[in-house]
């Protein structure tokens, strides 16, 4: 069930929140041993939270849309006297004596965690292949990864163990997971969600926000996450608006563009296909679709990389005297970032600033942009490489259409539009101006509408 | 001019075992290629981005 499904249903009173946590609880005990989603099932926490939940709602206590409801949390953020693990050797018995701001939004909502899940070690990586926790495997076909680095939250979703899972997206690492497992992914601006609590990878591109099985339920999750918090610096204080688009969802007259250059090249033929079935759907909705010419985006995945690569190891120096207790990549990023200079951090952030505001006038042609999120479906684990027009490593492809919008802070949503040859969910995103959550939410909710896909589901 | 990546990692970074140095090396070298025409089109007075604030201010962008 979505997050709406679940809310209507406990206000009716056909089913409970204890219910719905063994409905979770029973999912979660049946397909993780081959998914491999969860590093941590907090039981007997959730079972105390979902009773609470269901004694508030019958005192006439309602949190909102959330309450009651089973979510999970990528093991990225902290959770008061619950594991907090990064996915990483380093963290693997660290118990933080403090929530998040991410949980502590969620609890105020009356959600119900469930537990942690799975990911790329450190949130380092795209394809939650873990030496520590174990490779998530992706629902869809067990022998293709999840994506990443929030596989966990991404494979949870998608294979129906609970209806939200939080992810973190430094490069990309939600809106991967979605487009490889058929979920929704919203990464919001910069400074939207608040970074307070969760164990950082890189400073100024670290992204908080949802994966969901439909585009309303990350609106409703974002209604209860979104807004000014004085524990992170980098919080906004700009006003939060409702962001669950009003009904009938209407996209008339907006002016989508569509790249002319960059997005849909070296794209598998079917992920081309789908994104633009998708956007001949919201023309016949009403909207205008733009071709539009972006600046060099090459340019701001190098920039992107950089500061990434110096950031992150600037975070993890203090632990790389223990270089046996990181995965054979992650290490490989740590050293490449110890080895730049501070002179080309400093200019990546210069050059950042620069295209910025080139990439600014793009809004001038359109009000949002329509691009495949990944090149193709869900790589096979253990792959290294993509062919298209030439071989590229997975981890580059897999990054290269959506890693470029945590250097702008744009907001990013991944949906699912379609399925390739071999029936491996094909994702989109719709990118806005920053603090544009709700435009791209209503784009999202009118092609999910369109498109009809939000029944289909993994057979497990 | 291209960097000395060995030389570097000899200076600050020594605890690096060969094999992995040169992935390392190879990997930088790539990204240096990338990197180093982008600095040609820096003003000299650009600024880096702002982090603290996060965001340019809308009017900023204008």
């Amino acid at each position: 069930m979505t997050i709406q499904e679940t809310s209507t249903a406990l206000r009716k009173k056909t089913v409970s929140s204890v219910e719905l946590l063994n409905e979770s609880l029973g999912r979660i005990a049946a397909l993780d041993s081959k998914l491999k989603a969860f590093i941590t099932v907090s039981v007997e926490t959730a079972q105390i939270q979902a009773q609470q939940a269901d004694r508030d709602l019958a005192d006439g206590k309602d949190h909102g849309p959330l309450h009651g409801v089973p979510v999970a949390v990528k093991d990225v953020f902290c959770t008061q006297g619950v594991l907090t693990t990064c996915g990483s050797k380093l963290f693997a018995d660290y118990v933080p004596g403090h929530d998040s701001a991410v949980v502590e939004r969620l609890r105020a909502a009356g959600a119900v965690i469930v537990g942690k899940t799975n990911m790329h070690e450190l949130a380092y990586g795209v394809t939650s292949t873990n030496p520590h926790f174990g490779t998530v495997r992706n629902p869809w076909s067990l022998d293709r990864i999840a994506g990443g680095s929030s596989g966990g939250s991404g494979s949870a979703v998608a294979a129906g163990m609970v209806p939200m899972a939080m992810g973190s997206d430094t490069g990309g690492s939600i809106r991967i997971p979605a487009a490889y497992c058929g979920a929704v992914g919203l990464k919001p601006s910069f400074g939207r969600v608040s970074r307070h609590g969760v164990l950082p990878l890189d400073f100024s591109l670290d992204h908080m926000g949802p994966l969901t099985r439909c585009v309303r339920d990350a609106a409703l999750t974002l209604n209860a996450l979104a807004g000014f918090d004085p524990r992170d610096p980098t919080s906004s204080r700009r006003p939060v608006t409702p962001y669950l688009p009003s009904e009938p969802v209407a996209i008339q007259a907006l002016r989508i563009g569509l790249p002319e250059n960059f997005y849909f090249e070296r794209v598998s033929p079917s992920v081309a296909t789908a994104v633009r079935k998708a956007a001949q759907l919201a023309e016949e909705a009403g909207a205008v679709l733009v071709p539009v010419r972006l600046p060099d985006v090459t340019e701001l995945n190098t920039i992107g990389r950089i500061i990434l690569l110096a950031e992150a190891s600037a975070t993890m120096e203090p632990y790389l005297d223990r270089r046996g207790d990181f995965g054979a990549d992650v290490l490989a990023l740590l050293d490449q970032g110890r080895l730049l200079p501070a002179t080309d951090y400093v200019n990546a952030q210069r050059v950042r600033r620069m295209l910025l505001r080139e990439f600014h006038a793009v809004w001038k042609q359109a009000d949002c942009l329509l691009t495949p999120t990944t090149p193709t479906a869900a790589p096979r684990i253990g792959q290294s490489t993509i062919n298209l027009d030439g071989e590229e490593d997975v981890r580059l492809a897999s990054t290269r259409l959506v890693r470029g919008i945590n250097v702008l802070g744009w907001p990013a949503l991944s949906l699912p539009c379609g399925f390739d040859e071999e029936g491996l969910p094909v994702g989109l995103q719709i990118l806005a101006p920053a603090f544009q959550e709700a435009l791209i939410l209503r784009v999202g909710a009118a092609l999910e509408d369109a498109l009809g896909l939000a029944e289909r589901h993994p057979a497990l | 001019m291209t960097r000395d990546w060995k030389s570097i990692a000899k200076g600050i970074a020594s605890d690096i075992p060969e094999p992995e140095l040169e992935k390392v090396v190879r990997v930088l070298q790539a990204l240096e290629v990338q990197f180093v025409p982008l600095l040609t089109r820096l003003p000299h007075d650009a600024e880096p981005a702002l982090i603290f604030p996060p965001f340019p201010a809308p009017e900023e962008m204008s």
